[in-house]
């Protein structure tokens, strides 16, 4: 019965090798070990017109302002962003990639110009996990106000 | 490590060739590598040979030497199992499978290398007495969809249909600020719409989200199809969806127009209020005003933010405020949950606005004064609102000649004039005599404000050419002539667009039909309102600066009004056949009232547009003609 120990070995071998991308790719991952910073997300701006994160004083930007969406999350998952006028009731939404290994979420991918959103001032909200909440539970948050200009 | 190395190189090899070989044989079956010679359990056959050096007792093999066999566990085969294993002497076919064929297959069962003339190594085995194979489990059967988007009032949007039972609606179950497990759980629905481009049966979402999520803060929502054949529910693609639900009432208030009406709209988008009416509390120099109702059309916020039901308000500024002073005017918009009232948006705005000119007013208090004219001595009677037990008698005129009042000089006093034969004689109240020549005997005089001056200009309608003339009082004498109707029309001019101007317009009693030409933009409207036997009425009943379409069916004593505040329609008897309708601003509040005048025993009734009260008054003898704004023929 060696023999047959050692088919056992390679067969299990190959299963998880070849199962190794399934699990990579299905799931956010697991660990925070390489965070290292609290969660929080905020909106930089090319060129630098300031930024905008819980607390901020308004951002106020011209509609050739570049808006780009980051922040430390859990590992996996996307942020989600929604602007609200209550007096146009124009609304945008947008969810960014998923936060890397390190918390990060990426700012270079997420680049939205102002324009996009339109005139208006909006109130600004973010949905994100926190990598601190072990149970995964979506964190909403009033981000500020960002009044875009003509 | 080099012999397990080639322990798996050799049965990976050996499954390969096998697998290619007996495509037949079930790919699951448990194989072990043994030492040649060893017994081979019940239930097991030999199905390949290994040349492995260092193995059972062997040193380095030549690769044509079998050293291993590979064996199979065929226990637990199904009946129709066909297997391949290797002929050897005295290993019999197991017992309840029989031999169906024999083969010569290189690389298999010791043969390495192919080569001529070999006795067949391989025999094809089937299970004759083995268990039926069940059949196979259905394959799964995916919700396939969409989550779309979720609407400013609260409405899901998107499709879901399982592949499995396509024509079966499915229940769909949503999450909000999470997937399942973490979010809360905030309803399911049957995805029931009909859907024309996902067929057959109907497969729209239709869910609406409950009161709680409209509380002005974002949330996700997950939406997740129940499937109908068993298999596991499905996260609609497109989940999640981010979505923010006003909480407190919305709308604007645009513009104050230059009839002096404020314009705008407001609705409480709340689930259980975005259909209904809201109301507009209006504050005039930071004092309370008026409560006004919401329920004007606005197609363009039904279009643009999805909303159904009427939400526009235009309300006429109350004529105290129409003082030549500014004011400022700020709209609330309440809410219909009881959350906090809303100062709208565009509040405050300020105004200056100056009372308009009632139709006969002789005493200058900006309310129509009652009127007669009375044809056998062209006296004009009139009684004063400010005294109204008193009257005035003006002599101007004579038999067969049409009256005409109106505020010819500008000073906001009705002044005397009838029209003669071509000849209009006009009295002003500021003093003097005028008689000019304007327009033919078979004329119908249609005096009004053309030119928006404040001053009552020259016009008439001449049936024979439908042309109207026109000689405004800021043209030195000088006239112009409009192309306007037919022959048949009744010349109603009026101010329906509410720029100040009066427009040409005629009815059309044969199809009951209106037309007029606005001078706001020179656009042409026609709508239909009225019959062939209606008296055309034309006043502003509604207060908004603008006339409203109007008749008086003397068949019933009944008014039929087309308000231009709101579009809405007003029906109300009052008078009889016999009466002269005689519509005007009689209270004071800037709205025209119902009125006629009873010749047969010199009788006003009127009722008061600003508390709906009547008031009967005699004033004038058999055979008068009741002098109001608008021209009744």
């Amino acid at each position: 019965m060696v023999s047959r120990s050692r088919l056992w070995r390679a067969v299990l071998a190959a299963c998880l090798i070849a199962a190794a991308p399934i699990g990579l790719a299905a799931g956010p991952a697991q660990g925070h070990n390489g965070c290292q910073q609290p969660s929080g997300i905020r909106i930089v701006t090319s060129p630098n017109r300031g930024e905008l994160s819980p607390g901020a004083p308004p951002l106020v930007v011209d509609v050739h302002t570049t808006l780009f969406f980051t922040g430390i999350a859990h590992a996996g998952y996307p942020s989600h962003w929604g602007f609200y006028d209550p007096v146009t009731q124009r609304r945008f939404f947008r969810s960014t990639g998923p936060a890397e290994g390190n918390c990060v979420i990426r700012y270079e991918p997420e680049a939205v110009p102002a324009g996009v959103i339109g005139v208006g001032t909006y109130q600004v909200w973010a949905i994100y996990v926190r990598w601190e909440d072990h149970s995964h539970i979506e964190t909403s948050v009033l981000v500020g106000t960002l009044v875009v200009n003509p | 490590m080099k012999r397990r190395l080639r322990s798996i190189l050799a049965v990976t090899l050996a499954v390969t060739v096998a697998t290619m070989v007996v495509p037949a044989a079930p790919a699951a079956a448990e194989s072990e590598v043994i030492c040649v010679g060893s017994p081979i359990p019940a239930g097991w056959i030999h199905t390949t040979s290994l040349s492995t050096s260092f193995v059972c007792g062997g040193g380095v093999v030549p690769p044509n030497i079998v050293t291993q066999w590979v064996i199979t566990n065929i226990s637990q085969a199904k009946r129709d199992d066909v297997f391949a294993m290797c002929i050897d002497p005295n290993i019999p076919v197991p017992t309840g499978w029989v031999e169906i064929s024999r083969a010569v297959m290189w690389f298999v069962c010791g043969y390495l290398l192919p080569g001529q003339g070999a006795p067949p190594n391989e025999r094809l085995i089937k299970c004759l007495t083995c268990p039926v194979r069940p059949p196979d489990p259905p394959a799964p059967t995916p919700i396939r969809g969409a989550f779309d988007a979720v609407t400013n009032t609260g409405t899901i949007v998107g499709w879901a249909q399982d592949t499995g039972r396509p024509g079966q609606s499915l229940n769909i179950h949503y999450y909000v600020d999470g997937p399942a497990g973490i979010g809360v759980f905030a309803g399911e629905g049957l995805a029931d719409v009909r859907r024309d481009d996902i067929q057959p049966g109907s497969h729209g979402l239709k869910f609406t989200l409950p009161a709680q999520w409209f509380d002005a803060r974002m949330h996700s929502i997950y939406a997740y199809g129940i499937d109908a054949t068993g298999d596991p529910p499905a996260l609609l693609p497109g989940s999640p969806r981010m979505f923010i639900l006003p909480k407190q009432p919305i709308g604007f208030l645009e513009r104050i127009e230059p009839a002096g009406n404020a314009v705008g709209w407001t609705l409480d988008p709340s689930l259980f209020g975005y259909g209904n009416v809201n109301s507009v509390d209006f504050l005039i120099d930071g004092f309370f005003v008026a409560r006004v109702p919401a329920n004007g059309p606005r197609p363009d916020v039904n279009q643009s933010l999805g909303y159904p039901a009427d939400h526009g308000y235009r309300w006429p500024i109350p004529q105290q405020f129409r003082d030549g002073v500014e004011h400022t005017l700020t709209a609330r918009a309440n809410d219909l949950t009881g959350d906090e009232p809303r100062e709208l948006p565009g509040s405050p705005k300020r105004f200056t606005l100056n009372r308009r000119t009632a139709a006969v007013d002789v005493d200058g208090d900006y309310r129509s004064d009652i009127a007669v004219w009375r044809p056998g001595t062209g006296a004009w009677w009139y009684r004063p609102s400010t005294n109204p037990p008193g009257h005035m008698v003006v002599a101007f005129g004579q038999s067969g000649d049409k009256p005409l009042a109106g505020d010819y000089d500008g000073d906001r006093r009705t002044d005397q004039a009838v029209f003669r034969a071509g000849i209009w004689y006009i009295q002003p109240s500021t003093g003097g005599f005028q008689a000019v020549s304007f327009g033919l005997p078979g004329d119908k005089p249609v005096p009004g404000d053309y030119d928006g001056d404040g001053r009552t200009d020259i016009a008439v309608f001449r049936p024979s050419d439908t042309l109207w003339y026109i000689m405004p009082s800021t043209g030195n004498g000088s006239f112009y002539a409009v192309q306007y109707g037919i022959s048949t029309d009744r010349p109603v001019p009026g101010d329906y667009d509410g720029d100040g101007k009066t427009d040409i317009a005629v009815y059309r009693p044969i199809f009951g039909a209106w037309f007029v030409h606005q001078s706001s933009n020179n656009q042409d409207t026609t709508v239909q309102f009225g019959l062939s036997s209606d008296r055309v009425v034309q006043a502003d009943y509604d207060g908004d600066g603008r006339t409203d379409l109007a008749v008086f069916r003397p068949s019933n004593g009944t008014w039929h009004i087309s308000q231009s505040i709101d579009g809405r329609y007003r029906a109300e008897s009052y008078g009889l056949s016999a009466d002269q309708a005689a519509p005007a601003d009689y209270d004071g509040d800037g709205r025209a009232d119902l009125a006629v005048f009873r010749p047969g025993n010199g009788t006003w009734y009127i009722r008061q547009s600003s508390d709906g009260t009547d008031v009967i008054t005699q004033f004038g003898s058999p055979g008068d003609i009741a002098v109001a704004g608008v021209l009744v023929e």
